[in-house]
């Protein structure tokens, strides 16, 4: 029998349909149960992971849907979980036009926000979780929605979704991080969704002023460097990472120089963890006292 | 015959960090980041126009003791105008 679930998820509720007991446990083990809301009287999408009929048995398989409609093609039934992760991602980055939404993940420190855009495999989401876990507040993981009209980005914090090597290295750096199953064979390869620490979850309605832009870089064996980024080339470079910048038009380019004039702009090259989460942390106590990242950068780690 | 550059009469919105420029045109909804010499060469024409090739090779090799070289002008030149920003014709004179 299908469940009917309700997650409040940054400023969407999601009604979400299933008779998966793989969505039904993830999203059991993944969400905060403050995030689980009771028949609310209104939800901003309607979604469901379903089984095709003919493939429940043989090579079980499942299919996310938003309202009726099928985005993608069916998939193994062990990556129910992670499709209705990127389904509800896809969902709210094609409709929630009311934000410019830029693929970055997004933490905070003392009010200010660090805005982390980069393409897969760059170490983005392990930065990210490393953050969430040391202090940081976890606004996405994956979309940063910003309001245009103040320049503020609201909160979407969901399960940070690891993939193969990361998934580990948190292990390792947060022994308390609860984990989904890993689901191996994924066209990402081996993910696993990690679990928002619960301040992350209670803060679902506070949003956030950028004060960065760090392009990460993960390189095996590097030495931790932060350097200076042209502001124009970022403008471009974020215009292109945003999921709906065409919509918005004049708005979205003021937006994305309203939020250039307000942040510092960096490329950061990392290879261990530790270290450059204790980098971020000296930058946001540092801008309390008025420093700015680059110099601290330059002073070296 | 000289070869004269004009802005086109698009609405765009410009923003500029440093020597570099960021211009929006409304009506492509395309975003062109204007690198120093583009830049530099967009807002020449702007501020006077329109604007002799020859006059704008002659006043830019000359900047920094000719380190640019009339090529590089050129190509910042058709850049400007693939992207639509700017025009070149003909002068009748």
């Amino acid at each position: 029998m299908p469940v009917d679930l309700y997650l409040r998820t940054g400023p969407f509720i999601v009604h979400v349909e299933t008779a998966c007991a793989e969505v039904v446990d993830g999203i059991s083990l993944l969400y905060d149960p403050s995030c689980v809301l009771n028949r609310p009287a209104f939800c901003d999408y309607h979604v469901a992971v379903v089984q095709p009929l003919w493939r429940r048995w043989f090579r079980p398989q499942a299919l996310f849907l938003f309202d009726g409609y099928a985005p993608y093609l069916p998939g193994p039934k062990r990556h129910a979980l992670p499709m209705l992760e990127w389904g509800m991602n896809w969902v709210i980055a094609t409709t929630a036009h009311q934000f410019l939404i830029i693929h970055a993940a997004v933490v905070e420190r003392h009010g200010l926000a660090l805005l982390l855009p980069a393409p897969p495999g760059s170490g983005k989401s392990t930065l990210c979780a490393g953050l969430a876990f040391r202090g940081w507040r976890l606004l996405s993981d994956e979309l940063a929605l910003l309001v245009p009209q103040t320049g503020r980005v609201v909160p979407l914090a969901r399960p940070i979704s690891l993939k193969n090597e990361s998934i580990d290295v948190i292990s390792r750096f947060a022994s308390e991080a609860v984990m989904g199953p890993r689901t191996e064979g994924s066209i990402k390869g081996t993910i696993a969704l990690l679990r928002p620490p619960r301040a992350s979850a209670l803060g679902w309605d506070v949003p956030a002023m950028p004060r960065w832009i760090v392009f990460p870089q993960y390189e095996a064996g590097a030495a931790l460097r932060m350097t200076q980024r042209s502001k124009a080339g970022t403008l471009v470079e974020l215009g292109n990472n945003a999921m709906n910048y065409n919509i918005h038009g004049a708005v979205g380019f003021d937006a994305l120089a309203n939020l250039i004039d307000c942040c510092e702009v960096g490329d950061f090259v990392y290879s261990d963890l530790s270290a450059a989460v204790e980098f971020f942390t000296a930058i946001a106590d540092g801008a309390l006292r008025g420093d700015s990242m680059l110099t601290l950068a330059s002073a070296g780690p | 015959m000289a070869l004269l550059l004009r802005l086109t009469k698009r609405p765009i919105r410009e923003r500029r960090w440093g020597d570099e420029t960021v211009v929006f045109d409304t009506y492509s909804g395309e975003t062109h980041h204007l690198t120093s010499l583009a830049s530099a060469m967009f807002r020449r024409v702007a501020a006077v126009q329109p604007v002799e090739f020859d006059a704008i090779c002659a006043e830019f090799v000359g900047v920094e003791n000719g380190a640019i070289e009339p090529e590089e002008i050129g190509r910042a030149a058709a850049r400007l105008c693939s992207t639509g920003l700017l025009w070149m014709e003909e002068s009748e004179a």
